[in-house]
């Protein structure tokens, strides 16, 4: 993938973009159901993980999941993962004054990372692994969230996702163009377009839940899913 | 200034239950704050014939473990954790280092490598480590 954003080049754009990550009330307006996801995603990951105490928040952004999820489970430890330093600056100012457990922010490539084993109860990672290019990146990521998770511990993944069948990704495609325009107009939809073809190789949504199975869970889940957005989970047995 | 100063006692707090691989009798005083601030990737300069010269890119994770990526993108792995006694981070496994002392201030450590260690780029057996910046700091 030789014109595929370089890591460095993400972390550039994001660097540059904290404003627009930080509202806890529209969520992230370029993410078709933003807001109905964010909920869904926090309120899922506390019903299946209610006695959790370590969060971790991959791709975290400004924080927005962890903010939303220590609403529904307060004073989690947390462990904030990002590219991006001034992100990370935002969350960690954000998380720590909403939770009396620790905060942690780790800067470092989603590819690199390694919580290490049955280090966590929820991990959380909201538009991160699109970023994911090559299969054993995918493998390797997915096989270090199921270890790092301790026994009944849940993964929650929301993200961009593609479409085996070319037809009905370009339908869905259009629909989310429509969507953006819907928003700010052509030119945002545009330079939407623009970046998502520079920097994303997204999975389906089949894939990942086969690649959660075969990773180890068991109890695997499909929250939402609306154009090419997808929100799901699963349990570590 | 508190506000600014949390998070590290924060993460200090933190060092022996959550990050530190030394397990339940390992112990950090919140004051003593060795732990880097973020945890993440260092790149670290040492000198060949007294001219400086980068020498490798290490990396602290969360649950402990370390890695570092030397000239010749050779990778050790080991362990990392925070000594409070020496206020310094210590490093175990095949790693070529032996201890650290982290700079809050520059977000700079000062590293000095293991005993019999060869490391291109590591004559005088320190390293000075900054926060990686990919395409700014690292290999040439």
């Amino acid at each position: 993938m030789p014109d595929k954003s370089t890591p460095d080049e993400i972390r550039a754009r994001f660097d540059a973009d904290v404003e627009r990550f930080s509202n806890l009330e529209t969520g992230q307006t370029a993410t078709m159901d933003s807001q109905l996801v964010l909920d869904l995603v926090t309120q899922a990951a506390a019903a299946a993980t209610p006695r959790a105490r370590r969060l971790l928040d991959v791709g975290c952004g400004a924080g927005n999941y962890s903010l939303k999820l220590l609403q529904r489970l307060p004073g989690m430890d947390v462990t904030l993962v990002d590219l991006s330093r001034p992100m990370l600056d935002r969350a960690l100012e954000r998380v720590s004054a909403a939770t009396r457990g620790g905060v942690v922010a780790v800067q470092l490539d989603v590819r690199e990372f390694d919580p290490g084993p049955q280090r966590v109860d929820i991990i959380l990672a909201a538009a991160v692994l699109h970023h994911l290019r090559a299969e054993a990146e995918w493998q390797a990521v997915f096989a270090r969230f199921f270890a790092a998770l301790r026994p009944g511990g849940s993964l929650w993944i929301a993200d961009l996702v593609s479409h085996d069948i070319p037809a009905v990704q370009a339908v869905l495609w259009a629909r989310y163009g429509e969507y953006l325009t819907a928003q700010q107009g052509e030119a945002y939809r545009d330079h939407v377009f623009s970046y998502v073809e520079k920097e994303d190789t997204p999975r389906s949504l089949l894939y990942q839940l086969d690649l959660l199975r075969a990773c180890g869970f068991t109890q695997v889940e499909v929250l939402h899913k609306n154009g090419p957005f997808a929100a799901f989970g699963a349990v570590k047995p | 200034m508190l506000r600014r100063l949390l998070p590290l006692l924060l993460l200090a707090s933190l060092a022996c239950s959550v990050l530190s691989p030394a397990g339940p009798g390992g112990t950090l005083a919140p004051t003593a704050a060795p732990t880097p601030a973020y945890l993440g990737q260092f790149d670290c300069y040492g000198a060949e014939g007294g001219l400086g010269a980068y020498a490798g890119r290490l990396t602290f994770q969360p649950g402990g473990a370390a890695t570092f990526k030397d000239y010749d993108a050779a990778t050790t792995t080991g362990a990392w954790k925070a000594d409070a006694a020496a206020g310094r981070l210590s490093f175990s496994g095949s790693l070529p280092l032996a201890s650290a002392r982290y700079a809050p201030a520059t977000d700079t450590l000062d590293v000095t490598l293991a005993p019999n260690a060869a490391l291109v780029h590591g004559e005088g057996g320190r390293l000075q480590c900054e926060r990686a910046r990919p395409g700014i700091t690292g290999p040439p």
